[in-house]
């Protein structure tokens, strides 16, 4: 395993520049998830470290090595793609045992690791079957033989649960983090899906627009986003925000003054506050709205009451869409009972758990 | 189940049996022209198949449509036909042109339609349309030109000169349909087979290549028929018996100084297109795969 290192890194198409300079540190035997909304860049980055696209500034290094001019095959590298890009017209055993093959491996030799690979994957029964002939998972695990069969230094994963159904992802997603935990190798994962992000990573690179958001433990990056789009990008269903103004309570407490709502008393002490007038963004959780009575009761709260537009019972929880200064905000309702639309209920919300950031630049207010 | 409210007793039974029997006699009526047509259709083959087994006398008096009296004079025609027509070197001949001339050309194809969709150079566009351009004009156009410069470096009555021309002349059809097919290959495999530490020779050769088996079978066996049923261009090109190709042999059968029956003719064509016959056999499976193109 090794570690990555990326610096300064640009990709331009033409005029069109993908990636805007990325400086990333990535541990050897880390589990790194880069995710983002589509034309983020996260692909562009993984397919340059991948050796698939040219670098156009910058560079990468693996293991210490500058890779920026070394052939793919020839930087330590293994990918799985989401197509997963099996080669139809050979067996799994073939699939897998290509890399090696190419590169003159003895056959016994290929032979043990094919053997191996297959029996981590448990796909031992389907050496002999043609990968069209499998299932989406099946597909999938092949894929991940095909590159753990290298014993690559990093493992690029580019999207590779999306073409299969809910139920196989969550199965996938244990697998590939339980393959992770085994093997020790560096991983590069690239999502869309921030709960995959969230659950395998050790650490979460959020990217927009070309650029670095935030990168971070995936529970700093939920507790503490940096920026208003990392806030409402990590977390689901999104977070809330709300427009407001800096102000002060009645007794003389730092506020946020809700348009079109109430005054809510903030942690002065958390935040670096602009001056009063300022407008802000307060960002707050659906699980930090409580309506009255469905869980703990948050020790500084504050209680509103709104109608209710609409709810989505998920069984343990339902989510209540209600109106709260002037914009539509969500809640979670633990051991849910029934909420007619058009109801009028009690929300508490976490004072504790407000996230505040700048109006204009969208950064976190927090110190 | 709820019961029916439908009375049967208000059926018009009549209707139902006229409207029957107007489909019937529609039918009847459609399968008459058909089987007209199958007639007009069967009956040159009726003509060859009984004409071949009929001996030079035999043809020459009686109905030219009723049956041969008996099967062995066919073993005459034959051996007649092979003989004067000299098929056995124009066999071998076409055989050659249609092997190496097809083969060569979608090998060739195959190789500048990985290069149209796989690799970027500059003028990709203006490079294939000027391979496409060959499939635009008439082949007769190259007709003089072609024969003037064979004569000029000596190629004419040449195999050698010949089956460069059948190469040539078969490719950009293939360059074609196989830069569209590789087109829908997906990239990720090949970008897999990168990674995977293979050189762009190696990615055609055992990736891209074998999943193209199907449209390059069927090209092949069009390319191999074109070429084997070739006339003029073998007529131009060659006329010595040595570089002639079979079907340029055929003619020696025909035209004023011939004193060929027709039962001899017919027998030596029956002859000559036996073995595309046999490749098409050979190769159908793949046709029929190629015919579907793109299925993966």
């Amino acid at each position: 395993m090794s570690n990555v290192t990326l610096r300064e890194l640009v990709k331009v198409y033409g005029r069109q520049v993908a990636v805007k300079g990325i400086d990333l540190e990535i541990e050897a035997g880390s589990f790194v998830a880069f995710v983002g909304p589509s034309g983020c860049g996260k692909s562009t980055t993984l397919r340059m470290i991948a050796g698939l696209e040219s670098v156009s500034h910058g560079e990468i290094r693996i293991g210490g090595r500058r890779v920026n001019d070394v052939a793919s095959r020839d930087r330590g590298i293994a990918m799985v793609f989401q197509s997963y890009a099996l080669y139809p017209h050979m067996t799994v055993y073939e699939n897998m045992a290509f890399a090696l093959k190419v590169a003159k491996v003895p056959r016994e030799e290929i032979d043990r690791r094919v053997r191996h690979a297959a029996d981590i994957l448990r796909l031992t029964d389907y050496l002999d079957r043609r990968t069209t002939a499998l299932s989406g998972g099946q597909r999938q695990r092949v894929a991940m033989g095909r590159a753990i069969i290298r014993e690559p230094q990093v493992f690029l994963f580019d999207e590779p649960l999306s073409n299969l159904d809910a139920q196989l992802r969550s199965a996938m997603r244990v697998e590939i983090k339980r393959l992770h935990q085994r093997l020790g190798t560096t991983a590069i994962y690239v999502t869309h899906d921030q709960i995959e992000a969230m659950t395998m990573a050790d650490k979460i690179v959020i990217m927009r627009d070309g650029l670095i958001e935030q990168a971070g433990a995936p529970l700093d990056v939920f507790e503490r986003p940096a920026t208003q789009f990392v806030g409402q990008f990590i977390g689901s269903p999104a977070m809330n925000i709300l427009a407001g103004r800096i102000a002060r309570t009645a007794e003389g407490q730092p506020a946020i003054a809700i348009l079109n709502g109430p005054v809510i008393a903030v942690d002065g002490a958390a935040f670096d506050l602009p001056g009063e007038g300022r407008p802000v963004s307060l960002g707050i959780r659906s699980e930090d709205i409580v309506p009255e009575g469905h869980g703990m009761p948050p020790e500084r709260a504050h209680r509103f009451e709104a109608r209710v537009n609409l709810t989505e019972s998920l069984g343990n929880e339902t989510l209540i869409f209600a109106e709260f200064g002037g914009a539509d905000v969500t809640s979670r309702m633990q051991r849910p009972r029934p909420v007619a639309d058009g109801e009028t209920l009690a929300f508490l919300l976490n004072q504790e758990r407000v996230h505040l950031f700048d109006a204009d630049t969208g950064r976190s207010l927090r110190r | 189940m709820s019961a029916t409210t439908f009375d049967l007793a208000t059926l018009d039974f009549d209707a139902i049996a006229r409207r029957n029997d107007q489909a019937r006699t529609q039918r009847i009526l459609l399968f008459a022209i058909t089987a007209i047509l199958a007639l007009a259709w069967v009956t040159p083959f009726y003509y060859l198949a009984i004409s071949i087994f009929k001996s030079n006398a035999e043809y020459g008096l009686g109905n030219p449509l009723a049956l041969p009296t008996s099967i062995t004079p066919v073993f005459e025609n034959i051996a007649e036909a092979w003989s004067k027509a000299k098929m056995g070197s124009g066999m071998l001949n076409s055989l050659l042109y249609g092997l190496v001339g097809g083969g060569a050309a979608i090998f060739i194809a195959a190789l500048a339609s990985y290069g149209l969709t796989r690799i970027e150079f500059p003028g990709k566009g203006f490079w294939f349309m000027l391979i496409f351009s060959g499939t635009i004009f008439p082949l007769q156009m190259y007709l003089i030109p072609l024969f003037m410069g064979y004569n000029k470096l000596g190629m004419t009555n040449s195999r050698i000169g010949m089956m460069l021309f059948y190469t040539a002349v078969c490719i950009p059809f293939p360059v074609l349909v196989l830069r569209n097919y590789m087109a829908g290959l997906p990239r990720e495999m090949d970008e897999a087979a990168r990674i995977d530490g293979c050189s762009e020779f190696r990615i055609f050769r055992s990736i891209i290549l074998p999943n193209c088996w199907a449209p390059m079978a069927t090209l092949f066996l069009i390319q191999f028929t074109w070429i084997w049923n070739d006339l003029i261009f073998s007529m131009v090109l060659t006329s010595r018996e040595d570089a002639r190709s079979l079907m340029n042999g055929l003619m020696v059968l025909q035209g004023s100084y011939a004193n060929t029956t027709p039962n001899v003719v017919m027998t030596a064509t029956l002859l000559a297109s036996l073995p595309s016959v046999a490749l098409f056999l050979l190769l159908r499976k793949h046709f029929m795969n190629g015919l579907k193109l793109q299925s993966l």
